[in-house]
């Protein structure tokens, strides 16, 4: 039987916030005299530009129990407000209202897909067998 | 570096700033926040980013998007090329000091990490005017 352990309140608490008063120069990203010399900014404000992509491989799989074996391809779209990414291979998506969370709804909505086709008693008709193979070459249970 | 594995990360977090002990390589995360308040618009601020990751073995080109969610506007772009990691059944640690950034206006940020163009994962950050 496992134990429950109480936290004292004081270790749960709103998270930070950090305070700005340097006023800013004008460049988006001004000339900068950082020591980190692996870092490069690689973008200029006279460059900015939607920061969605059309098409993204996707790596952010947030289940503990499974990994990617490779990244999977997602394709971006926009309907109105609401931003979907599609895997074409077998017709999932996630959506949401900024790509980012879009992503993180497709995340969620392929680790259920793959814990319900995996699971040792499902009897899988239709496309089903074929979605699993497809989903095993890119998704795998982590060891425990 | 196209055959690595997808890097799983365990962990994000924004902070002022990420001091390494050269003795023993642990890392104090001083000042982790999500929000920034400011007195005016444009704010200016410097920004690190840590990131615990697993799985991750080989070399990687690691790339900080920071994108203003208001309409997805690419706000900046950073490369880190070449991070090596040694074995993906060992924890690895990423610190990315970030050089003074500027936030336009008050409003939500994101902080979008990938890894050889393969998106990993997002921290938000909320920019708010607060009085002087």
């Amino acid at each position: 039987m496992g134990a429950t352990a109480i936290l004292p309140e004081s270790l749960v608490s709103e998270p930070g916030t950090k305070s700005s008063e340097t006023p800013a120069r004008r460049e988006i990203l001004p000339p900068q005299e950082w020591s980190d010399h692996i870092v490069i900014p690689i973008l200029r404000p006279k460059d900015a530009a939607n920061a969605r992509p059309e098409s993204v491989m996707f790596g952010a799989l947030r289940d503990p129990r499974l990994r990617l074996r490779q990244p999977i391809p997602l394709r971006t779209e926009k309907q109105g407000n609401m931003i979907s990414v599609v895997w074409d291979e077998i017709m999932e998506f996630g959506c949401g209202e900024t790509f980012s969370e879009a992503v993180s709804d497709f995340s969620a909505t392929i680790a259920e897909l793959f814990h319900a086709l995996t699971e040792e008693d499902t009897n899988l008709s239709g496309e089903l067998p074929q979605t699993k193979v497809i989903l095993s070459r890119y998704i795998e249970a982590r060891s425990r | 570096m196209t055959n690595s594995p997808v890097p799983t990360v365990l962990a994000m977090l924004l902070c002022d700033q990420v001091i390494v002990d050269a003795g023993t390589n642990k890392k104090s995360l001083i000042g982790v926040f999500d929000n920034l308040n400011s007195v005016g618009f444009p704010s200016q601020t410097r920004i690190a980013i840590y990131a615990k990751l697993t799985d991750a073995e080989g070399k990687y080109d690691f790339r900080v998007r920071i994108v203003h969610l208001k309409d997805e506007t690419l706000l900046g772009e950073f490369e880190i090329k070449g991070a090596a990691f040694a074995d993906q059944l060992r924890p690895a640690e990423l610190i990315i000091d970030l050089p003074a950034l500027v936030f336009p206006e008050a409003g939500k940020y994101e902080f979008q990490l990938y890894a050889n163009e393969i998106y990993l994962s997002r921290i938000t950050m909320e920019a708010k005017s607060i009085q002087g």
